[in-house]
């Protein structure tokens, strides 16, 4: 390496330690996304407000209620008494979901008839209202069980006699079914697009803005020389930040680490060529730092969306699946995941590894050739 | 005075769309999402890809095996022949789940003793994993109740379960049908009106003051507040085409219908982005530089909006520090008031606390930055 490089990157260096701030928020940014992700995402529901309305108030009803006071996904705020504060209270938002139970309930139950109960959500939130119908779903069935059970305590005959079935459920890889152990691997790489590629986008299009670009484009230093000494911050802020996150995802989160590290921060490193390749391509279509910002909005927000970072790819129509193809994003969460909690080696990474190779590859070479016709 | 300020606000409208960029943020953006959402982003667990290893193989087994087949959950894809074979299949992500049925499940069935199936997920998707298993548990309790079924009958206790004991009748207020695009229509709207205000409008002013053309503004006769609002107003109008455009595609194309009034929630609309606006006024006293403005915008703005206002995920199931936060996100006001009008037609009676935090936070952060904005340019 020429002394020329070195020069230039120490010059960088220089620039962007100069400014404490810049550097703080830089890596505060990617803990704070990782701890925010890391605690909110997720599907289950907690502490939902619920109202009662026990038109039967007997002996089963209460029960019952009694049932779901006990299940902690359940807050059971409200005992009501017509189906006008229902509607006030759920028009409201004060309560989320509402357990009817009508008259008769008891009697009904008693004559060995179907005794019929009412639960009503606030389907605008559809998402809560699903998991907690089957949380309810669940309830009903235990006590339907209860119910049958005592009916033949009654005739002197033992549930148990007739067995049972269960299912014994393992979960690999994640054994606890923590959401963050799903999210926090994503984030990482998340993290990597959004903040790198525009940041390296914006610092090209700064420089370009304040015409210290061309000054530099002046002296006898070589294009890839300058690029190098531009990239070479990027690529070491990238690395600090996938640390830092690691980190966190290991000792806060709790996040198993099973993988290779080294493995890890190579295919980091992989990930970061289409990275820098579209921060420098960007700045190189953008003449000013709010043009950048649009650019790289307008193709982080796609990626990340269709990444399989939140939502699985499994799931998209097929046009959208092949589409997915051409993100480096989607490769590197794979990947992430992968190493953090399956621990596996490349032999099964390697499906997703030569892509993101040449897809990288090819977007850094097109924009790094491109930038240095453009500046020589 | 109003003259200047329609005029910078033209210069300013010039500028914006002068970049066919503004375009794409402004209108392909929200496009984008809605049909991302509408058709692509979905979390329903259908179709997993499932291993099966029926040691039993008997006509029991076979019963219960089809039930999870015609279930429409579950496509058996491999029927491997021992557990580390399975391993192999989930490492490379072939399959969500595999089932194992032991050699001695018919035999425990019919003679009354308990029987144990084994299941294993791929727990790496955390909430795949545990809806497959609740569709797995669902499965086998049903399956259960059927064998108990015949085994009461057999024994003349049939009158004892000859009728279901409960039944249970969900019912969906706002939504019968639960269809997703119902909530997240104006979920988006809520999501694509904080990206205008707070991320675009924060980026142009740095930009401008980086460039210097601010400071030509500064030194002509134009007062602080008409070069706030003429630099706003743009974007108060494009925030309205956007929830335009949003509503009818939500409406003509996704059948997604506002039950409330439309005026409450134009006049609602513009309440939030009052202080949407003025949360980028702040960041773009902050903000030195476009890298720190975009940064700043997305941890202040962005980030919050989506994940702290209940868009996506309920605020309620948040731990407590969180929710404390929360309270602070205008987005989770206009989100309650934006859902409100949209899926319950609910009206002003409902809505005035919302509307009241956002009024307090618009008035605020607005006072706030405008006083930092003087003294930045004084």
């Amino acid at each position: 390496m020429s002394p020329r490089i070195i020069h230039l990157i120490k010059k960088e260096f220089i620039q962007v330690m100069r400014d404490p701030r810049m550097l703080f928020i830089i890596f505060a940014a990617p803990v704070i996304q990782l701890i925010v992700l890391g605690y909110v995402a997720t599907t289950e529901v907690k502490n939902l407000s619920f109202a009662v309305y026990d038109q039967d108030n007997s002996f089963h009803s209460r029960q019952i209620v009694e049932k779901f006071k006990g299940a902690g996904s359940f807050d059971v705020r409200y005992s009501i008494s017509s189906y006008g504060q229902l509607r006030k209270l759920l028009d409201a938002g004060s309560a989320r979901v509402a357990l009817v139970v009508g008259r008769g309930f008891d009697k009904k139950i008693k004559r060995g008839e179907t005794a019929p109960i009412q639960a009503i959500f606030d389907g605008s939130d559809a998402n809560s209202a699903v998991v907690s119908s089957g949380y309810i779903a669940s309830i009903m069935q235990d006590f339907s069980t209860s119910i049958l059970d005592g009916r033949l305590a009654k005739k002197g005959i033992d549930m148990e006699w007739f067995g049972s079935l269960s299912n014994k459920a393992r979960f690999w890889f994640n054994e606890e079914l923590k959401s963050s152990n799903f999210m926090v691997p994503g984030v990482v790489g998340a993290i990597l697009l959004i903040q790198i590629m525009t940041l390296s986008a914006l610092g090209v299009v700064k420089e370009k803005e304040y015409g210290t670009l061309e000054q530099l484009i002046v002296t006898p230093i070589r294009p890839h020389e300058l690029l190098i000494g531009k990239m070479t911050p990027y690529i070491i802020i990238a690395y600090v930040e996938v640390i830092f996150a690691t980190l966190i995802a290991v000792f806060w989160f709790h996040v198993p680490f099973r993988g290779n590290p080294l493995l890890f921060l190579l295919l980091c490193g992989m990930f970061l060529m289409p990275t820098l390749g579209m921060g420098l391509f960007i700045s190189l279509v953008s003449r000013t730092q709010y043009q950048a910002f649009l650019t790289s909005y307008l193709v982080s927000l796609p990626s990340i969306m269709l990444s399989g970072f939140i939502f699985p790819i499994e799931n998209m129509p097929k046009v959208i699946q092949a589409f997915t193809h051409l993100l480096p994003l989607r490769y590197l969460v794979t990947v992430l995941r992968g190493i953090f909690l399956k621990g596996i080696g490349i032999q099964y990474l390697w499906k997703d590894v030569w892509p993101l190779l040449i897809l990288g590859g090819l977007i850094f070479v097109l924009s790094v050739t491109r930038f240095e016709k453009k500046i020589s | 005075m109003k003259s200047r300020i329609i005029t910078l606000s033209k210069k300013e409208f010039i500028h914006i769309f002068r970049d066919p960029r503004t375009i794409g943020v402004v209108v392909f953006i929200p496009i984008f999402l809605l049909f991302l959402f509408g058709y692509a982003l979905t979390i329903d667990v259908k179709h997993l890809s499932t291993a099966l290893i029926d040691n039993s193989r008997t006509n029991i087994s076979r019963q219960f095996i089809s039930k999870f087949s015609n279930s429409g959950y579950f496509d058996i894809r491999y029927r491997p022949e021992n557990v580390s074979q399975v391993k192999a299949l989930m490492d490379s992500g072939k399959i969500h789940l595999a089932i194992i049925i032991p050699e001695d499940f018919s035999k425990k069935i019919l003679s009354g003793n308990h029987a144990e199936m084994q299941t294993i997920y791929d727990g790496v998707n955390s909430n795949t994993a545990s809806i497959a298993r609740s569709y797995v548990d669902a499965i086998t309790a049903e399956f259960f109740r059927e064998k108990l079924k015949g085994m009461l009958e057999k024994r003349g206790l049939d009158e004892l379960i000859k009728h279901d004991i409960l039944k249970y009748d969900p019912r969906f207020w706002f939504n019968p049908t639960l269809e997703s695009m119902n909530f997240l229509v104006p979920g988006l709207i809520c999501v694509i009106l904080t990206i205008l205000s707070a991320l675009l409008t924060s980026m142009t002013i740095v930009s401008e003051r980086e460039k210097g053309t601010i400071e030509k503004l500064i030194v002509s006769p134009v007062k602080t507040y008409e070069l706030i609002l003429g630099k706003l107003i743009p974007y108060i109008f494009i925030a309205f085409f956007d929830i335009l455009l949003v509503i009818a595609i939500g409406n003509l194309w996704f059948g997604v219908a506002i039950k409330g009034n439309l005026l409450l929630l134009f006049a609602l609309s513009f309440v939030f982005l009052f202080s949407s606006l003025g949360i980028g006024l702040i960041i773009s006293t902050i903000a030195r530089s476009g890298q720190e403005a975009y940064i700043i915008a997305l941890l202040v703005s962005m980030l919050p909006s989506i994940l702290l206002s209940g868009f996506h995920f309920p605020i309620a199931s948040m731990p407590l520090v969180l929710r404390g936060i929360s309270l602070i996100v205008p987005a989770r006001y206009y989100l309650v008031i934006i859902r409100g009008i949209f899926m319950k037609g609910i009206g002003f009676q409902y809505l005035w606390p919302s509307t009241l935090a956002l009024l307090i936070f618009g008035t605020a952060l607005v006072l706030l930055s405008t006083w930092r904005f003087k003294r930045k340019i004084d």
